[in-house]
Parts: structure tokens; sequence; C-alpha cells
């Protein structure tokens, strides 16, 4: 197909769409549906298309803009195609759970037309391939972002997604001033003729200031703190769709491709993002531990994630760089599909506080199932695919820090010990998601309760596969959209040793061993006794034990404790230092603005004359 | 063909089976010392082949409330773990250039398997004593692991490579890693690492009996409780293996003389778990978590430092 064509239809037709539904009115909701369900498949099918067409460069020459040689300037390549199928099929997934998910709210249409203008913009922002037209899309991205995250009405949900424009948007404004560094630089707007060494204080900012858009969007520290605020008030469809998916996948699309392409990074850069990776991993992952609400709980754990997409993407060697982008993708599969758990759950309880929850396996078997695959996955358990492209980044940290002595060695082996025991945390974290939801005990008050219907079960259901499916045939993927991006044949990596397919083989063998000799005294009827609690009579709820309760003694040590209270009353928020020290400036100024006539025309009078003086000594 | 091979070392040699056989008779010899330690008669030698036996001709017992589906599948998760951890262990020192499942950071991931499965069975059970059982592993998992990590991490830097059988190789020519001493205090890290992956005395804190009536194991009983007790047979034989051959240069069964060399280094592993778990009284879960973040890992990284500027 053309080339062109395909372009256009997956930036204009979601948007086209999103338009058509605006004037559709919000009761005829079956037909919105019908039609954004339409046309994203359209728009994954021409995805499809692109990845298959292969590297092209797309230039609509009828829409020439004379500022600095602009031109609506597109490319298609290995990395944005497979970002773009990403995005298209993520879109499909959190549609059809919406379908079967989201209540009649009255800004019905308007979610919809967001959405589909999400996917067209981010499909835009993907395959750009000059900085102004890559810029224009992120801005209108942001600011879908806004309007979704404050979809439900409320101060809560305005304040929330108030600061998640201030951030995503301040570093948006960051990258614009990288941008102009990197014009001043090269003389070039066309993100593929750009390569600019990072080796002086100038490019250094440059590279900042850009990378620090891709935090912001991805979810690294320090730029963290929109996700867990717009936890609590978004719907968990948007926060499934945006944070968890389809944010990381631009974010780390974009830093893959400012390291990939646009800078050429030093060691001294590389160990800032490594560090920032590192950093990220454990410190988000600690405060996910100690979360009472699902869905805070599940934003911070995604946060964390990021981290390990950054230490990969940050070694700069082709195994981190691969490791870091099937993480990528592979967190965005498990984390929506997490996301998506909840928002059943929440659905049907009515609630996401872990404490008021529990007992859900009798209910909701298969969101139980499918939670605990994308838990064990995220929490880089063999043979899931969390632990596949984990086990590739620490391949690329290991060969790295064996390679290296001295304190940049000790620096990578401390990194690494981030990593992995961020993810024994991340187990911890889940460890109590799935008991505070699914096996403890039912609470009193939580009766009548449905399993989810299938337009909800459906997307979890394939999501789960592909967590199974990208961790056994862990080739595949890597094969098919991720090597190529590093150009050339993939590479057999002879560090490590790990076969999946044989070590699933194997597992499942012995599980049947052992199912095996369960079957050796197998009654049809098992027999079923009341649970055993020292021969006292209790009541229900005072032997119910709820997941929150299950890290006291670590949240209690001393010298976390301190770090806890200061994290949760906002005292690391980057959002919230700004905020401060705006108001003190302002605080500041206010006492010069006395509103007197005579000081503001004294004031006038100065400045005059130092602009004169000025003047004078310029001639 | 091809899988045929794997599966019969997986069931039944060096695998399930064998180690099996050789992880109750040595629970057994830690019960009849742990007996003679504390001037009792201990039981006799066939003891643990018994118990099994009799678990399995015994009822299998669902408690009220909970899921019949992941009451049975919590114990199998980690059977199959260890199973394979095994297999890993014995084939990398036995066979020469084999490349069974993974490498170590695979091991690492796969030696985690049997605590989940326990924390799976305490969570599933519907028990209080349960649930605290199974939050009490949880922690001391997390508790562990960084100490473990950096342990692990040191002796990888000195070998360079993070392929099991390139620490063999590296043992046999350049020395034993125990050699040294950033060697010994990796080792001695994790040896206490590994009391606690075995929950034994002072860290049986996850089973407690005393406390929480064997917590996460509370209400398991006949067939599944006998999988559990296989699980931890097939643990006391794997992890002191694996100790062996992170530290003490690997082992070889091709011919007596190195079966006599392996029964020795395991003996004397086996006596330093059993005097620990002897004359140590249970640490509440406060305590351990601070006694392996703090003294424990202070160690680790002096030994890592150690490590790193060579010695």
């Amino acid at each position: 197909m053309d080339i062109y064509l395909l372009v256009k239809t997956v930036i204009l037709l979601p948007a086209i769409g999103g338009i058509i539904c605006l004037f559709i009115p919000n009761r005829k909701r079956r037909l919105i549906e019908i039609i954004t369900l339409t046309l994203i498949i359209i728009n994954l099918i021409a995805a499809v298309n692109i990845f298959l067409t292969g590297n092209q460069r797309v230039v609509f020459e009828r829409f020439p803009v004379a500022v600095m040689d602009m031109q609506l300037d597109f490319i298609v390549d290995a990395l944005c195609a497979f970002v773009l199928i990403g995005i298209s099929f993520f879109g499909v997934v959190i549609i059809v759970y919406s379908i079967g998910w989201l209540e009649n709210i009255p800004r019905l249409k308007e979610y919809y037309t967001y959405i589909l203008f999400t996917i067209g913009m981010s499909s835009g922002a993907v395959l750009a391939n000059n900085f102004i037209v890559m810029l224009f899309f992120f801005g209108i991205i942001a600011l879908l972002l806004y309007l979704l995250v404050g979809i439900n009405n409320g101060d809560a949900a305005s304040a929330a997604s108030k600061k998640t424009l201030i951030i995503v948007g301040s570093t948006d404004v960051l990258m614009i001033i990288g941008v102009c560094i990197v014009y001043y630089l090269s003389k070039n707007m066309t993100i593929s003729e750009v390569s600019i060494p990072v080796n002086g204080i100038l490019t250094g900012f440059a590279f900042i200031f850009m990378i620090s858009a891709a935090f912001a969007k991805a979810g690294a520290m320090p730029f963290h703190t929109w996700i867990p605020s717009i936890a609590e008030t978004a719907p968990v469809s948007v926060l499934a769709f945006l944070p968890a998916s389809l944010d990381k996948l631009l974010g780390i699309y974009l830093l893959a491709r400012l390291v990939l392409n646009v800078f050429v990074i030093g060691t001294k850069m590389g160990f800032l993002l490594m560090f920032i990776g590192a950093f990220t991993i454990v410190s988000a992952v600690m405060m996910a531990l100690v979360q009472r609400n699902l869905k805070k709980l599940l934003s911070f754990c995604a946060i964390s994630q990021v981290g390990y997409m950054v230490l990969g993407i940050g070694t700069g060697t082709p195994i981190g760089i691969v490791g870091g982008l099937f993480h990528m993708i592979n967190h965005a599969i498990y984390k929506s599909c997490l996301f998506l758990c909840g928002g059943a759950v929440e659905k049907e309880t009515g609630t996401s506080e872990l404490e008021k929850l529990g007992g859900l396996v009798h209910f909701m078997p298969v969101v139980c199932i499918t939670c605990t695959i994308a838990a064990l996955s995220v929490s880089g358990v063999p043979p899931f695919n969390g632990f596949a492209s984990k086990w590739l980044v620490y391949q690329a940290v290991i060969t790295k820090a064996t390679a290296t002595t001295g304190i940049k060695g000790a620096l990578l082996w401390l990194f690494l010990v981030a990593a992995m025991f961020g993810s024994a945390l991340t187990l911890a974290s889940f460890v109590k998601v799935l008991h505070s939801l699914f096996f403890s005990k039912k609470p009193s008050g939580l009766n009548d309760i449905k399993s989810p219907n299938w337009f909800i079960k459906i997307p979890l259901i394939i999501l789960a596969l592909l967590c199974v499916f990208f961790g056994i045939f862990m080739w595949f993927p890597l094969k098919v959209f991720i090597a190529p991006v590093l150009g050339g044949d993939f590479i057999y990596f002879d560090f490590g040793l790990w076969r999946p397919v044989r070590a699933t083989v194997l597992i499942l063998i012995s599980l049947g061993a052992g199912f095996l000799i369960y079957l050796f005294r197998y009654v049809r009827t098992l027999e079923v006794k009341d649970v055993f609690v020292g021969g006292e009579t209790l009541d229900e709820e005072s032997i119910r034990i709820p997941g929150t309760h299950f890290y006291g003694p670590i949240k209690s040590l001393s010298f976390l404790k301190g770090l806890y209270d200061r994290a949760e009353n906002g005292y690391f928020d980057i959002y919230n230092i700004g905020k401060n020290i705006a108001s003190n400036i302002s605080g500041a100024l206010s006492i010069i603005h006395t509103g007197i006539l005579s000081t503001y025309l004294l004031w006038i009078l100065a400045g005059l004359v130092v602009l004169l003086l000025i003047s004078k000594l310029a001639d | 063909m091809e899988i045929a091979k794997p599966v019969f070392y997986l069931l039944l040699f060096p695998g399930f089976l064998f180690t099996g056989i050789l992880g109750l008779f040595f629970m057994w010899v830690d019960r009849k010392v742990t007996a003679l330690i504390q001037s009792r008669m201990g039981p006799p030698w066939y003891q643990c082949y018994a118990d099994i036996g009799k678990l399995l001709y015994k009822q299998t017992i669902i408690p009220a409330g909970s899921n019949a589906f992941w009451f049975v599948l919590s114990p199998l998760i980690g059977l199959a773990g260890i199973t394979i951890a095994a297999t890993l262990i014995w084939l990398e020192n036995s066979v020469p250039h084999v490349s069974f499942v993974g490498d170590l950071i695979v091991l690492l991931y796969l030696l985690i398997l049997p605590s989940l499965s326990m924390i799976f069975a305490g969570s599933v059970s519907n028990n209080p004593f349960s649930a605290v059982g199974a939050s009490r592993e949880m922690s001391m998992v997390v508790a562990y692991e960084l100490p473990y990590i950096i342990a692990i991490f040191t002796l990888i830097l000195k070998v360079k490579s993070i392929l099991i059988s390139d620490i063999i190789l590296y043992q046999a020519e350049s020395g034993v890693l125990i050699g040294s001493l950033s060697g010994v205090i990796a080792f001695i890290v994790v040896f206490t690492c590994m009391q606690a992956k075995l929950t034994y005395l002072p860290f049986d804190i996850p089973e407690a009996e005393s406390e929480i009536i064997g917590g996460t194991l509370a209400e398991y009983s006949g067939v599944l409780l006998a999988l559990f007790k296989l699980t931890n047979a097939i643990m006391l034989v794997t992890l002191p293996l694996f100790l062996i051959t992170l530290f003490l240069g690997g082992f070889n069964i091709n011919s007596w003389q190195n079966i006599v060399y392996l029964v020795i280094k395991y003996v004397v592993i086996l006596t330093l778990i059993i005097l620990v778990k002897s004359i140590h009284p249970r640490l509440r879960i406060d305590q351990a978590i601070k006694f392996f973040w703090g003294p424990v890992t202070i160690l680790a990284i002096t030994g890592f430092i150690l490590a790193l500027i060579g010695v």
C-alpha cells in the first residue's frame, strides 16, 4: 500500500473519528463505540502495514512552512514502526475494555474523542522526523493528557490534572529549549540528520533538557509525581492507557531516539541515565510497598519499572538497549493488565482501597489468574516476560561492570544491586496486592459481587497470554520488533544463558509430576473443614488479615520511617518544590508590589535610567 | 528425543527422585544430630521416609473459604522451582559443557520459587496464622535478598562471568573462591542467608510453631504437606550444593575419590547448618530485618569492597 496514505491514515483517521464522535449524542453510546472500535482496528492494520513496508522517508511537500526550512517530514524506521504497533494495539485493548467498563459518565463522547485523538497524535509524534513537527504533536498530547486525566469532575481531579499539565508541559518547554540549542549547533531541524556528540556544557544541557521531557512522559524520577496524583482521580482505563502503556512507549521512544540518533552520549551521560534508572527503581518501589490504595500502588510500581528501561538504555550497549526496549513493551503489557484488573475489581466492588477488599478469588477467577500472571511478570519470576527483559538488562549491566574498574565499576555494581533488589521489593508489593484482593478473607461488607463482563475479561486474557508468550518465546519479539532497531541481524547474546522454552517445558513437567503425586490420594469430593485458629471462637472480622498489614515491621524501621513520613507529605515532590520556590519568589515580589502609584513611577524612572545607561555604554 | 534427556535428568537422576531421597536422608541426619545436641535419642533412620509415606495416604483437607485450585497449586510451584534448580546445579557440576536452562541469575530466581510457594500457600489458606506466616516469609525474603545479592556479586566480580560452568572452571584454575578474605566474607553472608532460605532457626519466623502454629503450613495436610516436606528436603541438599559450587570449587561425581570429597564438603556445611540451628533461639521478624539490613549487609559490602581492591 502507498506509504503516504498509510501515514495519513494512522495520524488523521483517529482524529477525524474523534471529531465525528463529538457530534453523536451520549445516549447513542453503542454507535460511538462501534465507530471508535472500527477506526482503531483500521489504525492497527495500517500500523502493521507500515511496519511491514520497512524503512522509508515520508515528506509531504505540499505543506512547506517557511520557518527554519521546516517540512511536514515523517520517517518510518524499525523503532517507530514498532512503537506505532504498540500504540494502536493498546488503543484497541483500551477501547474494548472501555466498552464493558465505562459507566455512563457525562463526558462519554469526549472520552472517546480524546482517546482517539491521543492515538492519532501519538502516531504523529512517533513518526515525526522534524523537531518542530514532533514538538507540535507532543504539545497536543500533553493537552489531551490533561483533558483525559480530568475527565471526571471534581476538585481533586482538576488539581491532579493541573499538576500533570504543569509537569509535562514545563518539561516540554525544556525540550523546546533543547531543540533550540540543537538547532543552534547543527543548523538542522531534521531528526534523522542530526548527530551531536555530548561533550560540552551546551550539548550537555541540550541533552538533559530533552531527556527531561522523555522522563516526564515515561514517569522517571524526578518528574514522576503526576502519576501517583492522578491515580486516585482518573478513570482506570485512562490510567492503563496513558501512564501505564502509551506514555511509557512515547517517553522511552523519545529517550531511545535521543540516545540512538540525535545525540552521541559519552560515559558521563550514560552514567547519569543509569544512576537515575537505578535510583528510580528502588525509591519508587519502596513507596509502592507501603501504599494502601491499589491504583496508587500500581502507579508507583509503574514509575519503578521505568528505571529498568532507563538503566538498560543508559548502558549504551546493544544488549542493554534491546533489554530496555523489550522491557518497555513488556511493561506496557503487564502494567496495563494490572491496571485493568484493578479496574474490574473497582467496578464490581466500588472501592480500590486494599483494606476493604478480599476473597475475590471466589467471585472473579479469571481476573485472579490474569492478575497473578501479570503480577508474577512484573516481579520478574521466570518464565514470564518481565524476567526475560530484566535478565537482558542485568546482562548488559554485568557485562559493563565486569569490564570497568575503579569507582565507576563499583557504581555499576551498585546499580545492579538496586535493580535486583528492586525486583524482590516488587514481588513483595504484589504479594500484598494479590493477598489483599483475592486470597485474604472476604470482608463482611462485601456482598453480591458479580464476575465482570466479557468486554472486560477478553482484554485481560489477551494481555496475560501475551505476558506468557513474550516470556517463553522471547526471541520472537526480540527478532521481529527490537533487533531491527539497532540495525542488522539479531545476535544471540552469549554472555549469559537462559533457555525459556526448555525451562517452561521442564517447569510444566515438574508441576505435572507434583500433581500426579497429589492424585495419588485423590478423592473426588475434597473434604472441606473449618480453618484452625487454636480452638478459639473469634468473629469473622477480627481474624481477617488484609495485605496492608504485611510490611509493618519494614515501614517502622527507624531509618526508613523518617523518609516515608517526608515522602508522604510531598517533601520530595518536584511539583511541590517548584510551587514553594514560585510562591517564595512571588512573596518577595509582592513586597515591592505596594500598590502606591508614585512608587511605581519611581521604578519606571529607574528602569529608564538603566536602559539609557546601557544604550550609552553599548555605543 | 532432545527433550527426553533433560526430562530424565529432571525427574529421576539427579533431579527429583534422587535428590528427594537424599534430602529425606539428610533431614533425618539433621533431626538425629539436633536430638543428640539436645540429649535426646532422635528418630530412627527411616523416620522421614515413613513420614512422607504416611502423609501420602492421608486425605487432603481444604480449609473452608479457600480456593481449592490455588490451594493445590501453591506447593507445586515450589517443588517445580527447586527441582529444576537442583537438577541445574548437579548437571553444571558433573556434566562438562552442559547448557541446561540458565545461568547464575536464572538460578537465583529459581531459588526464590520455594519461598514464593510458601507465601502463596499462606495467603490462600484463609487462616490468620497462615497470613501472618506469609507476610513474615515475604518480609524475610526482602530482608535477606539485599546482602545475598551483594555477596553473589562479589563472586561475579571475581570470576567476571555469570555462567555457572565458568565459576567452576575459574575455581579449578585459580583456586577456590573461599580462599580469599572477600570470598570468606561472601561465604559467611550467603551461608547466613541460606539459613533463612531454609527457614531454619534462628530464622524459622514464618513457621514459628510455638507462636503461629506452623504459619504458612498451618492448614496443609496429607499429600500437599508431603509435597512441602519434599521441597524442604530437596532444598536441604540443593542449597549446600549451591554453596559448594559457588565457593568450594564445585564437585564431581565421576570417581569414588571425587564423591568422597563432595560428601566431606557437604557434611561440613550441613554440620554448620545444624549447629547454627541448634544453638540459637528464634528472632522476631523486625530483629531479623534489622539483622540482615544492618550487620549482614555491612559485612557483605565490606567483602565487596575488598574484592574490588583485589583482596
